[in-house]
């Protein structure tokens, strides 16, 4: 049935039965939800009973490939990790750039899915057809990077290897998948389902060949795709500074997130810049498998306990480590942000959830014996021994290990807790970037910033317009971001940093998988995985309504006061009117729910049968 | 005299900000035309296409023809997506 790209085959594991079995893939479901995250959310919907525990060993781990996945070309060594969010309630997912992606195609798989719980810590080696269950009690409770090497040294430095560290082993709720030291996904806390499994680590290795329908064509394409990517007139930048070069770019913007998003401008940003890292910190470039165009800046700890230790940094770890907290020093930001990796925390919600504790502590709604440490903005010393209590749940950290969603609503402060649907907000500061607050609030995993990126096209349209035009401008956005890209499972970045063209996608997949796909057919599914994820939400929390799509009363009610844009906050009327739009673009119902037509449309009759039949009323 | 002011790869090259010696309204492509090469070709792809945006005193920028005037803060934003 496959001519190529797919392998047709699905791994799938049972820890508590210790059996495995190999299932085809079905070609329609490749056709309509291609792979990566449209093969996870259709896996979830068919198989997840209503209602499970994210914790339970009913969950699935989903790791999942794309057709484009394990080819030399253009940034295509991701895969997506996935599963039902223990952070969030809904789906949850994020991708990795990874050796274990080729590994698992070379290997014979499109996807492997984990469900069950073993008796005790185990990883799970997949040898091609070999599958083992080994002990892990010798790595449990061990940092990542320590994990990494032993695995490797076991199992060669090839290995593709997906592990979880010892915070999501204590079921901290945003604990991530992490590979290779520092790579990291799955943000709504899918490094926790897979501890929760007692699943250590995924160590996958192939032989094979990975099939292809006509592979002289596509080692020509990526070689000519390669070549337009180092053209760029961007490239040596990119390269030098990655996605460090946002914290310049966010400050100029009034975006940079500082002291928990009360501001979008921080004081110190220089000292936390891509120039500083560059001219100070950085000591080696890492990229993922097949990328011409690597970004991952590899940098020295200078000062503080982890002196000499190397971490590998970017944007929105450094601007929620950093600014977020009042912290100025590039030293403790990195600090930070390798504690989080060594424990398998996500960067993002313990910045978020550090700020939102700060300011729990500076407004008195927290007293700091209770903390059992003296908090404040800027302190790098004081945040790290906080995020120490949260990844070994001691103390308060017991508490702050749910993330900030829950925290507010055992404490208070519901209006300044920066999260959408559960998950804590990216670092974009949206007190004057209507379009973006619509963007996070709508991501489909909660606020997110892999399919929510939509800052610089706002600015280009305008900050402040409020039109149909705009709200259109961010459906195209997510039909790439979240659609295209995390379904062919490939990087977003040469698109979007360097201008490389969508229309070697097409091309890329005819000659992997004989298919004809053009951009349209490409949004089509974009939008029906869209859709699928909306329902499984709406399932899995029992219904909706519109003010899951609402970002959080900060930005409404507390205006910048710092920076070029102070004294701008975001306006209600015009953000529910942008709402609106976007949910009649969609197809979806004044409440946020699709309506039955368009899950017709879509090929999704089936999935409004089984809503209905549960007692939600979808609208015609 | 208008003001360019530049982040990024074109900070490094202009500096992060440029008083045009023009003391009557000019358009932005005339503007363009007295950068570098180098700098040109990070603003402008061969096709004519703006590779960055501009922002003329925040609002963006009509097309290059639009007219700056000596008292504009021009701002030439690259198109990053933050990792």
């Amino acid at each position: 049935m496959f001519k190529g790209g797919w392998t047709g085959k699905i791994l799938r594991v049972d820890l508590t039965r210790e059996k495995h079995a190999v299932q085809d893939l079905d070609g329609e479901v490749a056709r309509s939800f291609m792979g990566g995250r449209g093969l996870a959310v259709k896996i979830l919907w068919d198989e997840l009973k209503p209602g499970t525990d994210p914790l339970s060993p009913e969950n699935k781990l989903i790791l999942a490939t794309g057709p484009l996945t394990g080819f030399a070309l253009p940034s295509s060594g991701k895969l997506v990790v996935a599963s039902k969010s223990p952070l969030t309630g809904g789906y949850g997912d994020g991708n990795i750039g990874t050796r274990a992606s080729y590994q698992m195609k070379k290997a014979g798989y499109d996807a492997i899915v984990v469900e069950g719980r073993a008796k005790e810590p185990v990883v799970l080696v997949v040898e091609d057809s070999e599958i083992k269950l080994e002990k892990a009690d010798d790595l449990w409770g061990k940092d990542t990077y320590t994990v990494q090497d032993e695995l490797e040294e076991k199992h060669g430095k090839e290995a593709g290897i997906l592990m979880v560290g010892p915070g999501a082993e204590k079921l901290i709720r945003f604990g991530v998948v992490i590979s290779e030291k520092g790579r990291a996904g799955g943000r709504p806390g899918i490094g926790t389902v897979m501890a929760s499994k007692n699943l250590k680590a995924v160590v996958i290795k192939g032989t094979k060949e990975i099939p292809a329908y006509n592979r002289e064509e596509l080692r020509e394409l990526a070689a000519e795709g390669y070549k337009e990517i180092k053209a760029s007139a961007n490239y040596d930048f990119w390269v030098r500074q990655g996605t460090m070069a946002t914290i310049e770019w966010s400050q100029e913007n009034s975006v940079l997130p500082s002291y928990n998003f009360r501001e979008g401008w921080f004081e110190r940003a220089d000292e936390i810049s891509g120039t500083t890292m560059e001219k100070v910190y950085k000591v080696a470039q890492k990229g993922c498998p097949f990328c011409n165009m690597q970004c991952g800046n590899i940098c020295e700890i200078k000062e503080g306990p982890y002196k000499g230790w190397r971490v590998e940094i970017d944007y929105e770890n450094i601007a929620m480590l950093g600014s977020n907290l009042g912290i100025g020093s590039m030293d403790w930001a990195m600090t930070l942000n390798l504690y989080a990796d060594l424990q398998g925390i996500d960067t993002i919600t313990l910045g978020s959830v550090l700020a939102f504790t700060a300011e729990l502590v500076e407004k008195r709604m927290l007293p700091e014996d209770k903390l059992g440490l003296k908090l404040r903005w800027g302190d790098g010393e004081a945040m790290l021994q906080l995020a120490e209590l949260i990844a070994e749940r001691k103390g308060f950290g017991e508490k702050l290990g749910e993330g900030v969603k829950a925290l507010s609503k055992a404490l208070g402060g519901e209006w300044f807790a920066m999260h959408i649907k559960g998950l804590e907000i990216s670092a974009y500061d949206c007190h004057a970037a209507p379009g973006m607050a619509l963007a996070f609030a709508t991501s489909p995993i909660g606020a997110h910033h892999k399919d929510a990126w939509f800052i610089a096209w706002e600015l280009k349209i305008g900050r402040d317009v409020i039109s149909k035009e705009k709200v259109d401008r961010l459906l195209e956005m997510q039909r790439i971001r979240g659609g295209l890209f995390e379904a062919a499972v490939a990087c977003r970045l040469p698109w979007i940093e360097l201008g490389f063209s969508l229309e070697w996608y097409p091309k890329y997949l005819k000659a992997a998988t004989g298919l004809d796909f053009t951009l349209k057919e490409l949004y089509e599914m974009a939008d029906r995985i869209y859709d699928l994820i909306r329902c499984f939400w709406a399932r899995e929390h029992g219904g909706w309504s519109r003010e899951m799509d609402y970002p959080p009363e900060r930005w409404f009610k507390e205006p910048l006061t710092r920076g070029p844009l102070a004294g701008s906050k975001l306006s209600k009327e015009a953000y529910d009117k942008l709402l609106s739009w976007y949910y009649e673009a969609r197809g979806w119902d004044s409440r946020g729910l699709p309506r039955k037509s368009t899950l017709r449309e879509r090929g999704l009759g089936y999935v409004a049968e089984q809503l209905e039949a549960q007692g939600m009323k979808l609208e015609e | 005299m208008p003001r360019l002011r530049f982040i990024g790869r074109l900070r490094e090259i202009l500096g992060s900000e440029l008083e045009l010696e023009a003391s009557s309204p000019i358009t932005l492509s005339q503007i363009l035309e007295k950068l570098p090469q180098e700098a040109r070709r990070l603003i402008l792809a061969e096709d004519g296409r703006l590779r960055v945006i501009v922002l003329v005193n925040e609002k963006p920028a009509q097309g290059l023809s639009q007219v700056i005037k000596p008292s504009d803060v021009v701002r030439f934003v690259p198109i990053v997506s933050g990792g």
